[in-house]
């Protein structure tokens, strides 16, 4: 970033309170194919802020629309003498105006209107704003609504200490009011719910790499972004090194607005978590719509120094990827996923290094609730064999990741990752991984021209998100229909022609689209056209010539007829068209013709005779015309006029009509197919 | 219908004298024929009696110059001689007759061809493949040997896709002539028809379709 300030406004570096926005532009397959992030810090302390890019435009648009929206946080002033700021961007091209609202933890709501110019970023104090505003307390809400153009407008929040020795994201979500339970929620869970995967209890993990006796305080906090009262309920799923349960908190009803805060440090006696639990999987639970409640969990020091942040994942999916996780003298990556979904589900979690040419699998069974843990620098430091006996380099310091639930459907993981910092503490997380949604979905093949009563195989494919990679998604789609059954029959996967026309086949299901960390479960319907067709006539020939004197005669396909064989031999390829004006052609292997040739004149003794013929698999009909024999080639003078008919073998309707003018030294071809009746004659 | 077709059959059989070989086809003037029209040329009429008939009809003799001229055949109800009869009563070239086993040979009156006659002693073939026949049958020793002496060489002058193989079957002949050789195969192949015409004298070339 000060490269580039240096380059562009050298005024604005190394200003006190300069800030701005980026725009990071790149031509890929899609656009949730890269993902960017700017990470701010203090080189050596505690503080470090990563502020995630989002998508712009129509990527953006899974998740929020250009619509109304809002984007939701809770602040939180744990300790006196802490800056905050709240930063707001506005990525589109043009003013965006909405509401800006601070509620205290009752919901006491304060509001002033907001307005952003185009590209435009506002930074403030939430502490200035919250006196203002005459709110008290050391938490509550953040909103900033708008009536349109919400996914251009995000925020981030942050918090530190002017020493240097503690800072603190907030994060803020964005709030689609449109956004239905069915789009969102799956897997058997029937209402709103979210997972926080990690949270790091009283007494931490060694692994997590505190100083020894650091003891945190686990803080949840819920907040109701409606104007109604909701309830909620939350478990805690806890493990340790004396093994493992599970425990509801008191049920929650929230007021209007509010804010409830859960201290877990205090009540683990009191809900029987032994100390040596050292981690907990948080489940919230709402009979709300998605994100009408949202929630944070932290667990720090009473010093803020030293501390784990894990974060609510809003939803579940099939496919995620995410990075770069570290492991070094001073770093390392703790990592979980969770199977949020009611029933078992095979995982397969593969690690991207030696910039995405390698990669190391490991594959696992999850039950319902359960967890798969992975510490990066255990795996790499313990020579631990992948499902392929493959090992990390023992110098690896970074990779990237990619996790896929194997089960069919639209997917129960809920990823969860969280940076350690050995030497300070405190280190920024990764970003939430991104959701790897189907994109792009449509029929495979893209169109349907068959005949009558043949069966085509069908499919729906989309496009990973992240890899460009093509999926199968048939599975996606329940129901699978036809415009006009008396055309073409539409069933689960098949197309079959019942008589010509032309008509519309139609499949209908829940694709899963990714936007950004979140995956949206989208209704949708994908068309494609079919015809179908019926020969009717024949396109072309065009001729292939070859003449013999004493070879093997070879069919239109290479394969040999007889030897010896004096004479030539022109291959005719045909193309056979349909009933459409004008006619298009049918690519369909396997339609079978009767051929006709009544020999019309001749002075070589010869007699009127038939054959068959089919398409091959390029759909062409090939036509063998030699004139020729074992023992020598047609005399100079010899003649064959013949009249070929070429029938459709399934209705017997005639496709061609020709003059063939066999001389002794080529044959010519002539369409008479629209004069049948015509005489045919030497040339 | 169909009993009374056996009974017709049997009654052949048991009036052609001195049959001694396996009864090939009816007799063309038991064969009913119902609305028949034709305006082809003599040669195609007769592929497409066999054809369409199941009986076996050969044709020989020396064909030279241009053949294509047509005649027009209609028959409402008759026989299969009364078409025969019509085709050599407008084409003055043929003539045809039916053989004990019931084979129709339609042959060449001003223009016979000998080789048709030629008496092959012994001849097994099992399983020929169609494009091959013709060499086969020219490589017969008696054949052979009638094509040397006069100086001709047999094939079968291919024109157009090549002919579609037949299926398994296996021909065995001890003392038959030639055209007996080519009305076996053609009632086992089912391809019913044959023929062998001399259509050029310098060199002579003899076409044979089998």
């Amino acid at each position: 970033m000060n490269q580039g300030l240096l380059a562009h406004a050298p005024n604005l570096l190394n200003q006190p309170g300069s800030y701005g926005s980026v725009v990071f532009r790149f031509a890929a397959h899609h656009a949730m194919n890269l993902h960017a992030a700017a990470v701010v810090t203090i080189s050596g302390a505690p503080v470090a802020f990563l502020v995630p890019a989002h998508p712009a435009g129509q990527a953006a648009a899974t998740f929020r629309g250009n619509g109304p929206g809002s984007v939701e946080g809770i602040w939180w002033q744990p300790l006196s003498g802490l800056n905050d700021i709240l930063v707001i961007s506005n990525s589109s091209e043009k003013t965006v105006s909405g509401t800006l609202s601070l509620f205290d933890a009752s919901g006491k709501q304060w509001s002033e209107p907001l307005s952003l110019g185009p590209r435009q970023t506002q930074r403030m104090a939430t502490s200035d704003l919250l006196q203002q505003a005459g709110l008290s307390g050391s938490y509550g809400g953040i909103s900033l609504a708008v009536p349109t153009a919400a996914s251009a407008v995000s925020a981030f929040h942050l918090m530190y200490d002017d020493t240097g020795k503690s800072s603190l994201s907030l994060e803020m979500f964005s709030r689609d009011p449109a956004a239905t339970l069915q789009e969102r929620t799956w897997a058997g869970n029937r209402q709103w719910t979210a997972w926080a995967p990690m949270l790091a209890l009283r007494v931490p993990d060694p692994a997590a790499g505190l100083p020894p006796g650091t003891v945190l305080q686990p803080t949840i906090f819920v907040r109701n972004t409606t104007a109604k009262q909701l309830s909620a309920g939350i478990t805690l799923s806890w493990r340790g090194d004396s093994g493992q349960g599970q425990v509801k908190l008191p049920a929650l009803k929230l007021d209007p607005f509010a804010t409830q805060q859960w201290q877990i440090g205090p009540m683990q006696k009191q809900l029987g978590i032994p100390d040596d639990a050292h981690w907990a999987l948080v489940t919230l639970t709402s009979p709300g719509a998605p994100d009408d409640l949202i929630a944070t969990a932290s667990s720090y020091d009473a010093n803020g120094q030293y501390g784990l942040q894990t974060r609510f994942s809003v939803g579940l999916g099939r496919h995620f990827a995410g990075g770069e996780w570290r492991a070094d003298a001073a770093h390392n990556t703790l990592a979980t996923v969770t199977n949020g979904g009611s029933k078992a589900t095979s995982v397969r979690l593969t690690l991207h290094y030696d910039n995405g040419k390698q990669k190391y699998e490991m594959q696992q069974t999850i039950q319902p609730g359960g967890q798969m843990w992975v510490n990066f620098a255990d795996l790499i430091h313990n020579r631990t064999p992948d499902r392929q006996g493959n090992l990390l380099p023992a110098d690896l310091t970074s990779a990237t990741y990619d996790v896929q639930d194997l089960s069919p459907g639209p997917g129960s993981l809920a990823p969860a990752t969280l940076a350690v910092n050995n030497t300070l503490g405190s280190e920024v997380h990764p970003d939430w991984p991104i959701c790897c949604g189907a994109v792009y979905p449509g029929w495979s093949p893209v169109a349907f021209d068959l005949l009558p009563n043949v069966i085509d195989d069908a499919a729906i494919d989309a496009s990973n998100s992240c890899t460009g990679g093509i999926l199968d998604i048939s599975g996606d789609f329940t129901s699978w229909f036809s415009a006009n059954p008396a055309v073409a029959q539409v069933t689960t996967k098949r197309v079959q022609g019942v008589a010509p026309g032309f008509t519309t086949g139609s499949a209908k299901g829940a694709v899963l689209e990714g936007g950004g960390a979140v995956c949206v479960l989208r209704e949708v319907q994908v068309n494609v056209p079919i015809t179908v067709q019926v020969p009717t006539s024949l396109g072309g020939p065009r001729g292939t010539k070859t003449t013999y004197n004493n070879g093997t005669l070879l069919d239109c396909y290479g394969q040999s007829v007889t030897s010896p064989f004096y004479g030539y031999e022109e291959c005719e390829a045909y193309t056979v068209l349909d009933q459409e004006s004008p006619p298009k052609t049918i690519l369909q292997s396997g339609i079978q013709f009767d051929e006709n040739i009544q020999v019309v004149a001749t002075n070589i003794g010869l007699t009127s005779h038939t054959a068959t013929g089919e398409t091959d698999s390029g759909g062409y009909l090939r036509d063998m015309l030699t004139l020729g024999s074992a023992t020598h080639a047609p005399a100079a003078g010899s003649y064959v006029v013949d009249k070929q008919t070429i029938t459709l073998h399934s209705t017997g309707a005639v496709v061609r009509v020709s003059c063939l003018d066999f001389e002794s030294t080529d044959v010519t071809v002539k369409d008479i197919t629209s004069a049948p009746n015509t005489t045919c004659t030497r040339n | 219908m169909r009993v009374f077709g056996i009974i017709t059959l049997v009654l052949a059989l048991a009036i052609v004298p001195g049959s001694t070989t396996a009864q090939l086809s009816p007799r063309a003037s038991l064969i009913p024929i119902n609305n028949v029209d034709f305006d082809d040329r003599a040669l195609n009429i007769l592929a497409a009696l066999a054809d369409r008939y199941k009986v076996v009809v050969g044709v020989y003799g020396i064909l030279r110059g241009d053949d294509s001229g047509t005649i027009k055949i209609s028959i409402r109800k008759g026989t299969l001689k009364d078409v025969l009869d019509a085709l050599v009563n407008q084409d003055a070239r043929f003539e045809w007759s039916q053989s004990a086993d019931g084979s129709i040979h339609v042959s060449i009156k001003q223009a016979p061809l000998s080789l048709a006659a030629v008496k092959v002693s012994s001849l097994d073939i099992e399983n020929p493949k169609r494009i091959d026949a013709a060499q086969l049958l020219s490589r017969v020793p008696e054949v052979s040997s009638w094509l040397q002496q006069h100086g001709c060489s047999m094939d079968e002058m291919l024109a157009g896709p090549p002919p579609r193989d037949w299926g398994h079957f296996s021909v065995r002949i001890i003392d038959r002539p030639l055209s007996g050789v080519l009305d076996e195969i053609a009632a086992r192949s089912g391809t019913y028809f044959w023929s062998v015409i001399q259509y050029n004298d310098q060199p002579c070339f003899i076409n044979v379709r089998p």
